[in-house]
């Protein structure tokens, strides 16, 4: 008797997150449960990343998790909520304050339908990367050929005249070593896993970070309401906020084994001058402004961002 | 374990009777995956394996490796390239199958498909070897082990699916098949000595070679022309081994216009048979993912990487029954759809893999090493009966010859496959020697 | 009839090999000689790579260019392996026609999402469509077509 869950995990098998976050959750849960809900973390995903939420909705497997951005559509609109600029400056603090924003004041759970939602987190603040200069006023931006995400980001950077490249991060590595692209934009952790030091030379932080991914880890709804109430109850214990607080801590960890990278590829960190994070500060609050007027009805996208940076002490 | 293994066994029966590969896989896999999970999540899973496979970014190499393969065939570059090398073993016995190992080595430089190596090298050497009285055992088994050399010497498809899989340097991978390339040629070329001493009713008497031509040059010129374009430009740095291909084609097309005669209706025909072949291809590659996807949620890997720690073995035994299981998976299976299904499962277990001091105590040494072999693997895949896709190839363009002969003349390539996968596993310095 | 809508597939076909090779070659002179590289190459090079297989595949198809073993064949009487064949080809063109509808499905839900490519915006459901037609059409070829 008991339930058997099956993860589809697409990040590389010894990425910091499956190491440190996914499967240590995974075993907690079998733990909690004494053995009666088990997750298996298959060993090759089954399908693309972004095909992953409709993964877990249509039961293809249980458990997934990815990125919002993944789909250019207005299914996860509100999520954009964490991937502002200014957000704060630690994975952990971020990732809390977005399961609370996105969960009680965007209506994650709607979004998410078809689905129950375990965990939302952010990772690290993302910063500027390239082989070309430093940022000393935000000119310099001007021209740069910079791979970028995608989603907010993108329309910032293209805002002051960078070239905006869209590619998957795995093909990173081989782009800026072509100098098919000059920098990226990417928190501290990208250095180290995705061995980028070499072609890179120079990294502006910005305080708070200058835009954030948003993640989802879900189930789907169906095998859920398998589950026994009190191994729900032990299950949500694990995840929602705890889990937020788990991943945090994996991402740190990540960024730290990154900067260390950084530092030993010989690369430069400053932090941007007072110049350069007034200029990106007002594009940053009309690009914000325009997404906090296109949301429906009763959500409030100012006062949900201005309680995430309440929650992670980030001042703008 | 065992519903893969019942999966694998109904797989094999469908194809036995001449259900298409593609579509086997896809049956089977999807099936089975309605069988543990329900009709509605098998269909979600299949839909989306289909659409996103076609808009797979780094398979589009696929097509333009094989329309480079094209061009040249229907320019004169490659015949040119074949005579060019017959000229070197022209007063040996078997010189012409000797001819088209070489030139099937020279072609592979130039093209990432071995699928393309072996369909240029049917047309242009096959016809030859006929008319000087060559056994067709001989002629077709050198045409389709000399074409698995297209995905070992740079560029390479399959090097390019590895790298993306395991995030490793495609560049490093690249050179990497090199000298276990060349050691492939020189094999091959041994192959055919043995063969013809053994048994000589295989290969003609010695006949007075032909002059070289004005287009024998340019066959081999051209070839080389292309090689160092793609070299210089993939580690000049000038673009991404992804990239290369379609620079590759565009330089293909302008050489071959240039000095190859390339007419109008050639380059037609080229980019007609390029687009077909690779519907053939993602089609098998459809089927690949969804079988993949059915053993995967079977548990099959993890019962394989359980097997393989609970015997609690060293890394050369490993990799020893790693290339074992390489052998056997590679009658069933198509090149592409192998390494598609394999690598994920085995690339995490050989990082963990103890090798002691020397090379290969650095996993990313162990890994590029690694590449060799799986691709090694899966060239002899590629000529080992019942699904030898190179085999397929010839018999697609020689339909008089029976599948029989083919394997019976391949056997001697066969051999050389079996010391050349030993010789790289037990020195793993002739994979990494230029990777440094 | 039939040889028109080939012609016209093939040089379709055609046209989308050509426009890989020249987006990469576009891509990469520009960034060299204009220091201007084609925005979105990624993009339109995954979108034109769908719409080539799914052109190719009625062609493919038609040809009988699917990989089959037939290695059995040869010890079998030509009816047998003409029933062989029949049956494979009906398989065949069963599995593709589910493809059809699977993907009929996959794009009604991409049109009502409107699902979009990240940087070019390029609407997903096109290639839904044309995938839909395309295994349709196949399935049909499979069908039709006469084994040896
Ligand atoms: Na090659
Ligand atoms: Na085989």
């Amino acid at each position: 008797e008991g339930v058997d869950l099956v993860l589809s995990s697409w990040l590389p098998p010894r990425h910091p997150i499956v190491v440190d976050a996914i499967k240590p959750w995974a075993k907690d849960i079998e733990k909690a449960t004494e053995g009666r809900v088990r997750i298996r973390v298959l060993a090759k995903p089954l399908g693309s990343p972004p095909a992953h939420f409709d993964m877990a909705r249509d039961g293809v497997a249980d458990i997934t998790y990815g990125l919002h951005s993944f789909t250019q559509d207005d299914r996860f609109k509100n999520s954009r909520v964490g991937q502002f600029s200014f957000l704060g400056n630690d994975a952990v603090s971020m990732s809390e304050a977005f399961w609370t924003v996105y969960t009680e004041k965007l209506g994650a759970e709607k979004e998410h339908a078809g689905t129950h939602l375990l965990g939302l987190f952010n990772h690290g603040p993302g910063m500027v990367h390239n082989n070309k200069r430093p940022i000393n006023k935000i000119e310099d931006l001007q021209g740069l050929k910079m791979r970028v995400p995608g989603g907010y980001i993108a329309d910032l950077m293209s805002h002051f005249g960078v070239e905006t490249i869209f590619t998957p991060s795995g093909e990173v590595y081989e782009k800026l070593s072509r100098g098919v692209v000059d920098g990226v934009t990417f928190p501290y952790d990208a250095i180290a896993s995705f061995n980028l030091a070499d072609y890179l030379k120079y990294t502006t932080t910005i305080p708070g970070g200058i835009y954030n991914t948003t993640w989802f880890l879900v189930m789907n709804s169906g095998k859920w309401d398998a589950i026994s109430p009190a191994d729900q109850e032990a299950i949500n214990k694990l995840s929602g906020l705890a889990f937020a607080t788990r991943v945090g801590k994996a991402w740190n960890g990540a960024d730290e084994r990154g900067k260390k990278a950084a530092k030993e590829g010989g690369m430069v960190a400053e932090t941007a001058p007072q110049g350069v994070l007034d200029a990106i500060k007002q594009e940053a609050s009309v690009l914000e402004g325009q997404w906090a007027d296109s949301l429906g009805g009763d959500y409030d996208g100012r006062a949900a961002l201005a309680e995430f940076r309440k929650m992670t002490g980030v001042d703008v | 374990m065992t519903i893969s293994l019942v999966a694998f066994a109904i797989l094999l029966a469908l194809v036995f009777l001449r259900v298409p590969i593609a579509f086997a896989m896809a049956l089977v896999g999807g099936a089975g995956f309605a069988w543990m999970r329900g009709a509605e999540a098998a269909g979600s899973m299949v839909g989306s394996a289909v659409f996103e496979t076609g808009m797979n970014y780094s398979l589009s190499v696929v097509p333009l490796f094989i329309f480079m393969g094209n061009v040249l065939a229907g320019s004169g570059i490659a015949s040119g390239l074949f005579t060019g090398a017959d000229r070197v073993f022209g007063r040996m016995r078997g010189g012409l199958a000797m001819a088209t190992i070489l030139s099937c080595g020279g072609f592979s430089a130039v093209c990432g498909s071995s699928l393309a190596t072996a369909a240029t090298m049917s047309k242009v050497a096959m016809p030859s070897m006929r008319r000087f009285g060559y056994h067709d055992s001989l002629a077709t088994g050198a045409i389709a082990a000399g074409g698995t050399l297209g995905i070992l010497i740079p560029p390479s498809v399959i090097m390019i699916i590895f790298g993306l899989l395991t995030e490793s340097d495609i560049g490093k991978l690249f050179i990497a098949g090199i000298v276990p390339g060349v050691l492939g040629i020189g094999l091959y070329l041994v192959s055919v000595m043995v063969a013809v001493r053994l048994n000589p009713k295989l290969a003609p008497e010695v006949r007075e070679p032909l002059a070289m031509k004005r287009q024998d040059i340019v066959g081999v010129l051209a070839t080389l022309g292309l090689f160092v374009f793609i070299m210089v430009g993939i580690y000049g740095g000038f673009f991404t081994p992804i990239e290369a291909a379609g620079m590759g084609a565009a330089a293909a097309v302008l050489i071959a216009a240039a000095v190859g005669g390339l007419r109008l209706g050639a380059l037609w025909r080229a980019l007609t048979d390029a687009a077909i072949a690779s519907a053939m291809i993602f089609a098998i590659v459809i089927g690949a993912e969804i079988f993949g996807n059915f053993v995967t949620f079977a548990g099959l890997p993890d019962a394989l990487a359980e097997l393989v720690y609970n015997l609690g073995l060293g890394g050369y035994e490993v990799i020893i029954i790693i290339v074992l299981i390489y052998m056997l998976l590679g009658m069933v299976l198509e090149s592409l759809s192998m390494i598609l299904l394999t690598v994920p499962i085995f690339y995490p277990v050989i990082y963990q893999l103890d090798f002691g001091s020397g090379l290969l105590a650095n996993p990313d040494n162990a890994l590029i090493w690694f590449a060799v072999i799986v691709v090694v693997a899966t060239e002899i895949s590629l000529i080992t009966p019942p699904v030898g896709m190179n085999v397929f190839v010839l018999r697609s363009v020689l339909p008089d010859v029976t599948l029989g002969t083919m394997f019976r003349g391949i056997l001697w390539f066969w051999v050389a496959d079996i010391v050349r996968i030993s010789l790289i596993v037990a020195f793993p310095v002739i994979s990494l020697w230029l990777v440094g | 009839m039939i040889a028109r809508g080939r012609f016209v597939l093939e040089a379709i076909a055609a046209g989308l090999v050509t426009g890989l090779i020249l987006v990469t070659c576009f891509d990469v002179v520009g960034r060299y000689l204009f220091n201007n590289p084609l925005t979105g190459a990624y993009e339109i090079t995954q979108v034109l790579l769908g719409a080539l297989v799914f052109v190719a595949m009625p062609l493919t198809t038609g040809k009988g260019g699917h990989v089959e073993v037939d290695l059995l064949m040869p010890i079998l009487p030509p009816v047998l392996r003409r029933m062989l064949g029949r049956i494979g080809s009906a398989i065949a063109a069963l599995v593709m026609l589910y493809f059809a509808w699977r993907l009929v499905i996959l794009t009604q839900d991409q049109f009502h999402t409107q699902l979009a490519t990240s940087g070019l915006g390029i609407k997903l459901w096109y290639f839904g469509v044309i995938g839909v037609l395309s295994f349709a059409v196949s399935a049909l070829v499979a069908v039709l077509r006469r084994p040896e």
